[in-house]
């Protein structure tokens, strides 16, 4: 395998914030989290969530690349760190949150401080949502909070349904990453129930 | 055996894609004890350099590092719900990706550029994208020039009235049953596309250099029309009769559905992908029926092939007003963007073995387009309305 390009000045690049060595990095190493993390789980959607959740801590932290010696062993202990940590997780459903939780769940029996962090985590996740670029924000709302099946919402926005689709995958992707950079949630994954 | 020693049996198992679901429960029961934490940790890490790599599509990458440069930009503006959440602005794609691999795996290239010519005017003497623009050519041989006309009732065929909407629209409406059946056509040039709605509601995308013959009513036991060049349709569900194209040599039976169909003749093949309902695509006496997400390849020796799983995205990304390319050869990128803007493309010298894969806007002038194509170190001349191609 030739890595022309993933010398050290290359990490001086993604430490400096350059998007585009970043994007690289992610294509050229995303293999071996994802190899592991989906014959672990034997599902997709959760190994690209992997996938996503170990890159974006390597993002949020690039400027300390520049001292990483030897990258893939400190991209293994990241990723093992967060293999492990979902497999531990282990009614996923139950630990985690997802968004219908955030609108359904009363408050009532729940202690002080939970009722403080569910809405701190609904703040979040609305916050999320208005970030959103137009197309995506209005497939989201249509989708997952006014219930709608995917063919109706596409008839309503005059778009295909693999258009609405690939918006409503986009969206919880950003949703999530947003929301992972936004709270240091790792004991809690913010699962948006696909 | 102890469970250490079970516990590894199973992951190595697991990590060769031999343990059975049952294997798999149990792994997960004795990854997640306390007490083994330690080995689990140690063997998920060591899996990270044995393994066998498993790839994702660039298209999830792209998805995923958009999502985490999305999540830390804070700068990005709030979009505020609009009152009128039906109609949208088209949410402009912040970045355009290019991926070029080399056809062995070795070389890699990629490159992202987050809109990268926001801030520079297009040449004057740049070849803009094609538009809503088409032909109608009616009953009596009369063609209708369709990029000019004002948008109301254009011609009545029968009792059928034709109107044409905003948005290269053309809607036909066949307002009470009579015998009379006429036969009009809609062609589009290079750099044309335009949309139709049938007399039974079914919606035809036309892509450019294509053409669609339908009768101005259905009044029949099915609903025939004929096609050349590209179209995308959504086909008004009516089992009484059915919806029939007829392309190439080439019949698709349709059950209510929606479907791509790519005919040109400078293309490799015939394609029929589905995205939604039920086809059935009959050519050379060889009969293939058609579940979403699979296309059919009629190829020029005459063989029906089936592809299970059609990049979906890709094959209508024109009707959305994009570009898309799932590891398409320079050749294939070259004649797509020869379509639309309509030029000629020469090659010179060997032809660069590249794939690509990423987006480019239709809407963008063609040079800003092979700007993007030339990162992957591909030389383009512009010379009037010819494109010469070097490596």
């Amino acid at each position: 395998m030739t890595r022309p390009l993933l010398d050290t000045a290359f990490f001086q690049r993604i430490a400096s914030g350059d998007q585009t060595a970043f994007a690289l990095l992610v294509a050229h190493y995303h293999k071996s989290v994802y190899s592991v993390a989906y014959r672990l789980t034997r599902s997709v959607p959760l190994s690209e969530e992997i996938v996503q959740d170990v890159f974006l801590k390597i993002w949020l932290k690039r400027e300390m690349l520049v001292e990483i010696v030897n990258f893939p062993a400190y991209l293994h202990t990241v990723s093992t760190n967060m293999i492990y940590s979902t497999l531990r997780q282990q009614q996923r459903d139950v630990l985690s949150i997802s968004d219908a939780d955030l609108e359904e769940r009363t408050p009532a029996v729940n202690a002080t401080e939970e009722v403080v962090q569910d809405r701190e985590y609904e703040n979040l996740l609305e916050k999320a949502i208005r970030r959103l670029p137009e197309r995506q924000q209005q497939t989201y709302i249509l989708i997952k909070k006014e219930g709608m099946k995917r063919e109706a919402a596409a008839a309503a926005m005059n778009i295909s349904p693999e258009t609405v689709k690939s918006n409503l995958e986009q969206a919880m992707k950003n949703i999530r990453a947003f929301c992972m950079a936004n709270l240091d949630l790792l004991m809690i994954i913010i699962w948006l129930g696909r | 055996m102890d469970q250490l020693n079970r516990l590894e049996e199973l992951f190595n198992r697991c990590m060769n894609e031999q343990a059975t679901e049952a294997e798999v429960a149990e792994l997960t029961v004795l990854l997640q004890q306390p007490e083994n934490e330690e080995k689990a940790r140690q063997l998920i890490e060591q899996a990270h350099e044995t393994a066998p790599d498993m790839e994702l599509p660039v298209s999830t990458i792209a998805a995923i590092t958009t999502a985490i440069f999305q999540a830390e930009d804070k700068q990005a503006p709030v979009v505020m719900i609009r009152k009128n959440r039906y109609r949208w602005l088209r949410y402009a794609a912040a970045i355009v990706i290019i991926l070029v691999a080399a056809k062995g795996r070795n070389l890699f290239k990629f490159e992202i550029f987050k809109n990268p010519f926001a801030h520079t005017q297009p040449p004057v003497h740049d070849i803009m994208p094609g538009g809503d623009k088409a032909i109608l050519t009616l009953a009596d041989g009369s063609n209708i020039v369709l990029d000019s006309m004002a948008n109301n009732q254009i011609a009545k065929q029968g009792s059928t009235s034709i109107i044409k909407a905003a948005g290269g629209k053309l809607t036909y409406n066949a307002v009470n049953n009579s015998n009379e059946v006429l036969y009009n056509k809609i062609s589009t040039p290079r750099g044309g596309q335009f949309q139709i709605t049938l007399p039974d509601g079914t919606q035809v995308w036309l892509n450019a250099l294509s053409s669609l013959r339908f009768p101005t009513m259905f009044n029949g036991n099915n609903r025939t029309v004929e096609l050349t060049g590209e179209a995308y349709f959504e086909v008004q569900k009516d089992a009484a009769k059915p919806f029939l194209v007829k392309v190439g040599g080439m019949q698709i039976d349709v059950l209510g559905t929606s479907f791509d169909v790519m005919a040109y003749p400078d293309e490799k093949q015939i394609q029929t992908t589905l995205i939604d309902g039920l086809v059935k695509v009959s050519a050379e006496g060889q009969t293939k029926i058609l579940q979403p997400g699979q296309q059919s390849q009629l190829q020029k020796d005459g063989k029906l092939a089936l592809l299970n799983t059609a990049d979906i995205e890709s094959v209508i990304a024109w009707k959305n007003g994009y570009f898309k390319f799932n590891q398409a050869d320079l050749q294939t990128v070259m004649r797509q963007l020869a379509r639309w803007y309509d030029v000629e493309v020469n090659f010179e010298g060997p032809i660069p073995d590249f794939r690509f894969v990423g987006e480019l806007k239709r809407t963008a002038g063609l040079s800003t387009n092979l700007k993007i194509l030339s990162y992957s170190q591909v030389n383009f001349k512009m010379d009037g309305n010819t494109i010469t191609v070097t490596p």
